[in-house]
């Protein structure tokens, strides 16, 4: 009766979804499983994870969240102990089928006695499995997004022979871009080396779709790509089919979560039309789950729908428009250097049509794929493995120390194992079975530390980390784990055993307390000045962090986020087709928030500051510019009357916009006035502007005012040359704006009654990305803070760890000593002189330590100076900080045995001895 | 059987789950847990190889399902206890019956 109500309940719960940490723990088992040797794997496997979701299940629901630990706890020991013995079995049967049983006897015996010998010191035992687990958890852990991040191959077909496309400028700058529609027509029609070429046209839009059905209205995210892009990376439409060259621009494929979320998965969806910003579109396929399409600007942002490319090129705007991210695949054999000639070639046809490109330096590079959007993060990731690399070291270091005092203990033991005839060879297996059990005991530990810290680490992350999402612990992180283990094992585990085994029988025999033999005492003050030169190579990779965070938050930002709320509103071109009609809403929108209690002032800007898409675009001085020169480039911003009082961007001089500036009046930044016009007012000057369109050269414009320089490109670059002009509506595709709000109290109160204003001017425009501005500012520093923290936090544990194994080894001295010290003071040495002998001797080791970490700093620090800012790899001030913060520890860690020693009462010690 | 030595607590508990029934892996555990009121948990790794290690001695072997049995893909396996695996069975409830046996007569002559 019993067990059949636990069935249904095993079996509901097993419907609910395993989601979260259930679904976490299950993993885990999965993994663990791959400890038994693969026949049993294959013969009980399946049925032991059922029995294993079955006990999690028992124990989840008597304790909760502590239950699944607890299963997990459970389940690990089980593990490690049942796939020990199988282990063993099996490569007893392996290897010597006679006589039977004899290795196994004397391995598991082994075994048994690690077991029992660290059973009975479970205190040690505890600090050695949680130092490792730790060491190895995050090595794991930060294995694992650097796995999915750069390692792993892209989810696409032969991912390796995929390539993306771009342009580069060298004048006025050197910099790079998407290309034109005409390029890439041209591309896909010339290019002999590619099989296929494909292009991302755009950037993922928020598209309105609703009014079917009678539902409400919602934004969604499309993308308007090429008909060859999806067979070009290999992915199939699990219903309907692939767009078509002949289909009409309004078809539409949906990607799988969108279908499921809005449609709920309705099997009949192809073939059915969707109302989309006020246009009937008709669905042809869903795509399958899981499919993202990775490139550097889309790698957060999840698509919904994909809309079918059809080129501009005999559009004017279209034809300049750098709108493509064009991607290829090299047909086989072919090489990129290869591409590369042919895209020269190409580039030179694509000059002589349009000069005015060639005066600006435009060629195109191929680049793979998977580079590119791995991208600049490699360096970010490489310096964390290293810093988590340099606390596992520290870690070994440390358990190594341990265990030699710990042999050291026990020498007796083992010299009265080799009197009774214990080989060396015996005595060596014994000390690695130890350390392999402790090792074992580890991974184990660290297998769930890497699951809860790869978890924080996917939540923790700056966005632009690309593809860590997928970050999962498959084989490759699996292996590197193990890899990780063995090494440790091996450092900490091979020394001490040569050491204990060449142990002399009568010295030892005849002694009558235990102590550190010349060569131990050497090996450990070693092992220890190692761990303290590591932890100093990582505080000062965590101090350069840190000066660099600080100088970010020096950066001048031209606005004051403190209580300004944001959002995004975007109209649908199907109903606000008009410049009026979009121009009066907003006017409202605007009139209206500003009259809410608590609002100071409203002010609206496109494209938005920080954010992912900037505006840069030519500019002049002269009013018809026909030199063909490369004219500079500038960051232009489109913002209402009141948007320099709302978010706190000061004027300098001259006066805001008016409602009834044009396009002949704009307000520069102060660097770009300075630059112009260095020394004089840049009042009353004009600029020819080329962003209305039109002529070649530009709208001429009057400097009205002058305000602060703004890094709207993002806080680690110089603030780029500003132009601000009026904002005008547009009449062609969709009319998107970031309204900015200045409250009196907690911007975000305010959002409640915003979204009910705007619910009263019209039901079907949804207000998005609601945050505080101070929020948005965070969010362009987390790339900075992300590595800081966990920098930061393996240097604090290297610390701790190395500072752990200081005080043992300091106070393990005195207690050695005790004798000799007792000695001295009979002798008449004072407890000061002592204290200072003690100390002088820690200190010595910190000195070596300090002095061999800041080589070691000098020469490492070099490979983070792309993550720096501000601040040179070798700044002297945060090295020497640095050096005293490491002095002082190692000064409080000597503190406590230094005064032991000083208080040692001489007769008690001669007499102890 | 000739048995001296104890059999192991858990090999025990398996052997008697099948004394009445053919049964697969996770109903043994669930009995199991069930019988020593919670107080055996037999994990994965113990309860799976203890029934490979039970089939090597030819105590247990592996025995079709029940016809009443869920089908489809994934099936467990069932288990069914034989002769030998049966008189060991009995060896060791004789052997525990004569501890109990002789625990009783202590009680009953000092108390």
């Amino acid at each position: 009766m019993r067990i059949d109500e636990d069935d249904r309940r095993d079996g509901s719960s097993r419907e609910c979804g395993r989601t979260g940490a259930l679904a976490r723990a299950h993993r885990f088992y999965a993994f663990l499983l791959l400890l038994y040797p693969a026949s049993f794997r294959a013969d009980y496997g399946l049925e032991m994870r059922r029995a294993f979701g079955y006990s999690l299940n028992l124990l989840q629901r008597r304790n909760g969240r502590w239950g699944l630990l607890q299963a997990c706890w459970k389940a690990a020991c089980d593990t490690l102990r049942q796939a020990i013995c199988l282990r063993l079995q099996e490569a007893d049967q392996r290897w010597r089928p006679k006589p039977r049983g004899v290795a196994m006897d004397i391995l598991s015996q082994d075994l048994r006695l690690g077991l029992r010998g660290l059973r009975r010191s479970p205190g040690f035992t505890l600090v050695v499995v949680c130092t490792l687990a730790l060491g190895i958890g995050a090595n794991t852990a930060v294995f694992s997004a650097v796995n999915a991040v750069l390692l792993r191959p892209l989810p696409y077909e032969q991912p390796e022979s995929l390539v993306r496309i771009w342009g580069t400028w060298s004048q006025p700058e050197n910099r790079q871009s998407n290309l034109t529609d005409h390029d890439f027509v041209e591309l896909r029609r010339h290019s002999r080396l590619l099989e296929r070429v494909a292009t991302v046209s755009g950037s993922a839009l928020p598209r309105h779709i609703g009014g079917e059905d009678g539902r409400s209205a919602e934004r969604i995210t499309s993308l308007t790509v090429s008909v060859e892009l999806l067979p070009m990376l290999g992915v199939d439409p699990i219903l309907g089919r692939h767009m078509r060259a002949d289909d009409r621009q309004e078809t539409l494929l949906l990607s799988y979560e969108f279908w499921q979320r809005r449609f709920a998965g309705d099997p009949e969806i192809v073939g059915k039309s969707i109302v989309m910003h006020g246009r009937p579109r008709n669905v042809i396929g869903v795509l399958p789950p899981g499919f993202r399409l990775h490139t550097q600007r889309l790698t957060h942002t999840s698509v919904d729908a994909y809309r079918k490319f059809s080129d501009g090129i005999w559009d004017e705007p279209n034809r300049r428009w750098l709108r493509n991210q064009v991607m290829g695949r090299l047909k086989p054999g072919v090489a990129l250097p290869q591409l590369q000639e042919e895209l020269d070639a190409l580039t030179a046809r694509l000059l002589e049509e349009n000069p005015r490109r060639a005066a600006r330096g435009f060629s195109m590079k191929a680049q793979l794929l998977h580079d590119e959007i791995a991208g600049d993060k490699a360096p970010v990731l490489w310096t964390l493995l290293g810093a988590v690399a340099l606390v596992l070291l520290i870690a070994c270091a440390n358990v190594g120390s341990l265990l030699l005092v710990r042999a050291q203990s026990r020498t007796r033991e083992f010299a009265i194992r080799s009197a009774l005839g214990g080989s060396r060879r015996r005595i060596v297996r014994h000390f690695l079975a130890e350390a392999g059990l402790l090792g074992a005991a580890g991974a184990v530990g660290g297998l769930l530390v890497a699951s809860v810290a790869s978890a924080w680490l996917i939540v923790q992350s700056p966005q632009s980390l690309p593809r860590l999402e997928e970050a999962s612990f498959d084989s490759q992180v699996l292996g590197f784990s193990l890899a990780a283990t063995l090494f440790s094992v091996l450092i900490f585990g091979l020394v001490p055993a040569l050491q204990a085994s060449r142990t002399d029988l009568s010295v030892s025999l005849g002694e009558r307390s235990p102590s550190l033999g010349k060569g131990q005492q050497r090996l450990r003050r070693t092992l220890i000045v190692g761990e303290l030169a590591l932890s100093l190579v990582l505080l000062a990779g965590a101090g350069l962090l840190l000066r660099s965070f600080y100088e970010l938050h020096q950066v001048p930002l031209g606005f004051q986020p403190g209580n300004v709320l944001t959002f995004s509103v975007s109209l649908p071109s199907a109903s606000y087709s008009s410049a009026q009609g979009i121009g009066s809403f907003y006017q409202r929108l605007e009139s209206r928030v500003a009259s809410l209690p608590g609002v100071e002032s409203v002010g609206s800007a496109w494209p938005r500051s920080l954010g992912k898409g900037g505006f840069g675009g030519p500019y002049s001085r002269h009013r018809n510019d026909s030199t063909g020169e490369a004219r500079p480039v500038a960051w232009y911003q489109m913002v209402t009357p009141g948007y320099f009082d709302a978010v706190g961007t000061r004027l300098q001089s001259g006066r805001s916009f008016r409602p009834t500036d044009g396009r002949e009046e704009i307000i520069i930044d102060e660097s770009l006035a300075a630059k112009l016009w260095p020394g004089q007012d840049a009042l009353g000057k004009g600029l020819a502007v080329a962003f209305w369109g039109g002529s070649q050269a530009g709208t001429w414009a009057r400097i009205i005012g002058v305000v602060e320089a703004v890094p709207h490109s993002g806080l680690t670059e110089e603030a780029p040359d500003s132009i601000y002009l009026p904002w005008k509506p547009w009449a062609w595709g969709d009319q998107e704006m970031t309204v900015h709000v200045r409250s009196q109290g907690d911007p975000l109160a305010l959002a409640a009654p915003i979204r009910g204003v705007l619910g009263e001017m019209d039901p079907n425009v949804p207000m998005s990305d609601v945050e505080a501005l101070q929020t948005h500012l965070e969010r362009a520093r987390a790339p900075q803070r992300f590595v800081l923290i966990l920098v930061g936090a393996f240097a604090a544990v290297g610390l701790a760890l190395a500072s752990v194994g200081l005080y043992g080894l300091v106070s393990f001295g005195v207690s050695r000593r005790t004798r000799e010290l007792g000695i001295r003071i009979v002798y008449g040495a004072k407890a000061g002189q002592i204290f200072r002998l003690v100390l002088g001797g820690g200190l010595a080791l910190a000195g070596a330590g300090i002095g061999l970490g800041l080589i070691g700093a000098l020469i490492l620090s070099r490979w983070m100076e792309s993550l720096l800012f501000k601040v040179a790899p070798t700044d002297p001030l945060t090295l020497a900080a640095i050096s005293m913060l490491l002095l002082g520890v190692v000064l409080l860690a000597c503190w406590h045995p230094a005064r032991r020693a000083s208080k040692v009462d001489p007769v008690e010690a001669i007499r102890t001895e | 059987m000739g048995r001296k030595t104890s059999l192991k607590p858990h090999w025990f508990q398996i052997l008697l789950a099948l004394a009445d029934r053919d049964q697969h892996g996770l109903a043994i555990m669930k009995e199991v847990l069930d019988r020593t009121g919670g107080e055996m948990h037999l994990w994965p790794g113990m309860l799976y190889g203890a029934l490979k290690q039970l089939a090597s001695r030819g105590w247990v072997c592996e025995c079709e399902p029940p016809a009443d049995a869920e089908s489809g893909g994934g099936r467990p396996r069932y288990y069914r206890i034989t002769d030998e695996g049966r008189s060991v069975l009995v060896a060791e409830v004789r052997r525990l019956e004569g501890y109990v046996e002789a625990a009783r007569a202590k009680l009953l002559v000092e108390g």
